[in-house]
């Protein structure tokens, strides 16, 4: 599973770094990165609370190995 | 399956919006109309403090988008009148026009509207709720005018900060003894004032409001110790209230919110569903919670569409609440539902160089998780809650 950061969207709330920091962080410019390209198996269900939590629904998790 | 084909959700927020979208997910494919009073449809509501005050944002990119696929019959600037749950009929006003609508399945998400407080009628006085009119609040703020804020709590301080990030004169009026402090305690409320001190606001606490005064327009309010504050724009953040007046004639329980089960399906009704502000759960304990918060609404929907599609034995909600607040560079971020005379302990950092985090403690259980400028830290110490916390902790009790 790989997740995506609509970095136009984000908003920097920062609740998906407060759920899974070890996949999100927030950058100096406020706005929220992904840090990994692959979201390891025992994350997928903290990436979906993650996912859940955005408000501003920036945040997309979908299947895939390619990482780009 | 409950074999719904008519749903409406009555409410255009981020309850409403997500439960459409839940009951899509979840394979419903009848018709889904939802009622909405606002004309801008879904957008990010917490903005209105902050970004969209400052002029940082406009409307285009507080907007939402709907995924295309939801099939959602909006009807914007339609308000919910009455309710005849035995009958199944809704009562929409629109236009100047009433009409009564049927339905199988009905989602409450009518959120909340800012407590009014008996004064004057005087142009230059604003609620901060809705997008219209926070859009007025932020044309009068471009005058570069004297501010009073009325009430301290989390939108209080949030508009203070913004009007202070525009270089205006803020003044911020509190009945209790530190900003926030119903909120989140003494020892943060502390924090919180001291900082918006240092960033120049006037901070006025354990003074209430006496009255506004002026001609027309808004020129100064007194406080009920005499003072009076010259003011040319006052804004009112006092907390909010339900929205169920037109739910009067329902027969639910309308006390602080829509009386629900755990799952959120409304007391005295088949196939109703309430989310969000509105909805008052019941706890595994007897006790009844209502939570105030963006992320609750956002995370609640997917239960009560879950609800509404299977009927009594859906699931209960049992996430975690988080909310979150940025106030000049401190950004807030909680988990949980901490009470303001809940006990605090430091976990790490410390919370008065605007750093660490901390635990709220009440009954021998951990309320909530607070951490201010990393909200990496929620995570580390999430797993505290609802546990007793080790007496030997560091830092100890501050409040």
């Amino acid at each position: 599973m790989k997740v995506h950061v609509d970095s136009r969207r984000c908003q920097g709330a920062g609740l998906c770094v407060a759920v899974v920091p070890d996949v999100f962080e927030i950058q100096s410019d406020g706005v929220v990165a992904s840090l990994v390209a692959q979201v390891p198996d025992d994350l997928v269900a903290d990436v979906e609370e993650a996912v859940m939590a955005c408000p501003m629904s920036a945040l997309t998790l979908a299947a895939g190995d390619d990482p780009s | 399956m409950t074999g719904l084909r008519d749903v409406v959700v009555v409410g255009g927020s981020v309850g409403g919006y997500r439960t459409a979208g839940a009951l899509r997910r979840r394979g419903y494919d009848g018709r889904l109309r939802v009622i909405s009073a606002e004309p801008l449809g879904n957008y990010y509501r917490p903005a209105l403090s902050k970004g969209f005050l400052s002029g940082d944002q406009d409307e285009t990119n507080l907007v939402l988008p709907l995924a295309d696929d939801l099939d959602l019959d909006v009807w914007p600037g339609a308000i919910a009148t009455a309710l005849d749950p035995a009958r199944r009929r809704l009562t929409v006003g629109r236009d100047g026009d009433s009409e009564e609508l049927t339905y199988d399945g009905l989602v409450i998400a009518t959120g909340l509207a800012p407590r009014r407080l008996p004064l004057p009628d005087l142009t230059g006085t604003h609620y901060v709720r809705e997008l219209a009119e926070a859009d007025v609040l932020r044309s009068e703020l471009a005058a570069g005018p004297r501010v009073v804020v009325i009430g301290g709590g989390l939108i209080g301080c949030e508009v203070a900060a913004t009007c202070r990030g525009l270089g205006l004169d803020v003044t911020v009026v509190d009945t209790a003894d530190r900003l926030l402090a119903p909120v989140l305690g003494p020892t943060v409320g502390s924090i919180v004032t001291e900082l918006h001190r240092a960033q120049g606001v006037h901070v006025r606490t354990g003074v209430g409001v006496a009255g506004l005064h002026g001609h027309g327009r808004v020129e100064a309010v007194t406080l009920s110790d005499g003072t009076r504050l010259d003011a040319d724009v006052v804004v009112v953040a006092v907390g909010s209230v339900p929205r169920t007046g037109w739910l009067s004639g329902s027969g639910f329980d309308l006390t602080d919110g829509v009386l629900c089960t755990d799952n959120l399906s409304v007391l005295g009704a088949d196939s109703v569903v309430a989310v969000g502000d509105v909805a008052r759960t019941r706890t595994p304990t007897g006790a009844t919670v209502r939570i105030e918060h963006w992320e609750n609404a956002a995370r609640q929907a997917d239960v009560a569409a879950r609800t509404l599609l299977e009927g009594a034995d859906a699931p209960p909600y049992t996430a975690h609440t988080m909310f979150w607040s940025t106030q000049y560079t401190l950004q807030i971020h909680v988990m949980g539902r901490p009470l303001s005379h809940d006990v605090l302990h430091v976990l790490e950092g410390r919370l008065e160089d605007m750093s660490g985090a901390a635990a709220y403690h009440r009954d021998d259980r951990v309320t909530g998780i607070i951490a201010l400028n990393g909200p990496q830290k929620i995570r580390a110490h999430r797993h505290l809650l609802d546990r007793a916390l080790a007496v030997n902790l560091p830092g100890g009790d501050q409040s």
